[in-house]
């Protein structure tokens, strides 16, 4: 009985760490997918109300996934206490679950937001959001692909160790 | 007021604002501007006179990292406004700037190169026009008012006080505030008092704000802020038309300064106003007095 249980929790572990393995990469296209509209919020914003800052954070927020949410929103209150925006935003960036090269993107737009005219953020913005979209559209690529070996290695490694162990 | 002056002095960049020294809290409240200039210490006008700070020399970076502090790293919204030498930040306070301009054609697209900027701190003092308000409204309803005075001497504190005033007398009073200094509107609120019942349209050239609040906000007074301009007359005359009262600013001496200026002459002329209210200050004090239009005009 202990040993079943125990083949059981092997196979169960297994099979976790596939499925949680996919999760992870589905959340990544998640957060690359997040921070593209959010960027697309900004270049409508910008393009016809031209907020200041703290409120173009807290509307980019609006509806986002909590991870994007709570970074602009960490900036907006940041920069009502009066830091350095430049400075906030590459320090919340390097929390992103995401690669070099999205970081590497995302935190472009830190050099832009809030210092030049709306038409120079919103042509910035809108090249970036364009490459994390082709990001997203790669990464949504690899889920696919990878997702589903992950989750199938995970049900082979438990099976596998099963026999093995029986 | 030392509350509001420490705010301001909030904004500056760490190492200027360590180099500001420990004030009591009713020099504080004298202190009318911050003078910063790239290569020299920074100084301060208390009760118009100039007090420089032994301090470090203000570096170029820190003016223009003053700037993105005090506009909430939101250069985009007071692009217009720096334009135009100066932009409006929370509070109310007004932040003069000096630099290069970069021209696109006739018109300058922005500044670079920052190398002055002079934070004037704003003050409204509600009741300094509570007398006055009294000669303005009077049986017969709002005199047509043109209040004259040299720069720095109090006018747009004066027609500020009147505004609310009257608003708080349940007037219905709109506001062409073109270079936001009545109001101070900081993110669609007004950073001063202008009573319950005044309008504020701001950034828009005077002549057009006047007609927009004419046809959506039914004004039974209309103010405006330093009439500069042949179109400003021309709104002025369009708001008389249409049965509104009329209370306006204009930078003059005196009531012979003014009549020497042509677009103030014709605007006499026009019969627009029936009183000019000129203020002077001497010494500290200041000193308001009326004259009817038609008195000048003889």
């Amino acid at each position: 009985m202990l040993k079943l249980f125990g083949l059981l929790l092997v196979a169960g572990g297994c099979t976790f760490w596939g499925f949680r393995a996919a999760d992870e990469l589905s959340a990544r296209v998640r957060i690359v997918q997040e921070l593209a509209q959010a960027v697309q919020v900004m270049e409508r914003e910008l393009s016809l109300f031209r907020p200041s800052l703290p409120v173009l954070l807290e509307r980019m927020a609006q509806g986002r996934d909590k991870r994007v949410s709570d970074l602009l929103m960490r900036c907006c209150a940041e920069i009502e206490k009066g830091k350095n925006f430049t400075e906030i935003w590459e320090k919340q960036v390097e929390h992103l679950d995401i690669d070099e090269r999205e970081k590497g993107l995302v935190r472009g737009l830190g050099q832009v937001l809030g210092q030049y005219d709306d038409r120079g953020q919103v042509q910035a913005a809108m090249g970036i959001r364009q490459e994390l979209e082709a990001c997203a559209a790669r990464r949504r690529e690899d889920n696919r692909t990878k997702g589903r070996m992950y989750r199938m290695l995970g049900v082979t490694a438990g099976g596998f160790l099963i026999l093995t162990l029986v | 007021m030392a509350k509001v002056c420490r705010q301001v002095f909030a904004l500056l960049p760490d190492r200027l604002r360590q180099s500001v020294p420990e004030m009591g809290e009713d020099v504080l409240a004298q202190v009318e501007e911050i003078r910063l200039r790239a290569g020299h210490p920074l100084a301060l006008t208390v009760s118009d006179t100039g007090r420089r700070v032994n301090g470090p020399a203000v570096e170029p970076q820190e003016l223009e990292l003053l700037l993105h502090t005090a506009s909430k790293w939101s250069v985009h919204t007071v692009l217009d406004q720096l334009c135009s030498g100066f932009m409006t930040i929370e509070g109310g306070h007004r932040l003069g700037v000096a630099g290069t301009a970069v021209m696109e054609g006739e018109r300058i697209r922005t500044l670079s190169n920052i190398s002055s900027v002079n934070i004037r701190i704003a003050r409204q003092i509600k009741g300094c026009a509570r007398e006055l308000a009294l000669h303005i409204e009077g049986e017969v309803g709002v005199a047509n008012t043109l209040i004259v005075a040299p720069p720095g001497a109090g006018k747009t504190t004066l027609l500020r006080d009147i505004i609310r005033i009257l608003s708080e007398g349940g007037l219905r009073v709109c506001v062409a505030d073109e270079r936001g200094e009545l109001a101070a509107m900081w993110q669609g609120k007004a950073q001063m008092d202008l009573g319950p019942n005044t309008d504020v349209l701001t950034g828009c050239p005077k002549a057009q704000a006047v007609q927009i609040m004419l046809r959506g906000m039914n004004p039974q007074v209309i103010a405006v802020d330093e009439i500069t301009a042949p179109e400003d007359v021309r709104a002025m005359e369009l708001a008389m038309g249409c049965g509104v009262r009329v209370l306006a600013t204009a930078h003059a001496q005196n009531e012979d300064d003014l009549y020497r200026r042509p677009i103030y002459r014709t605007l006499l002329e026009t019969g627009v106003f029936e009183q000019v209210v000129v203020l002077s200050r001497r010494g500290g004090q200041r000193t308001v007095r009326t004259r009817q239009v038609r008195e000048l005009l003889c």
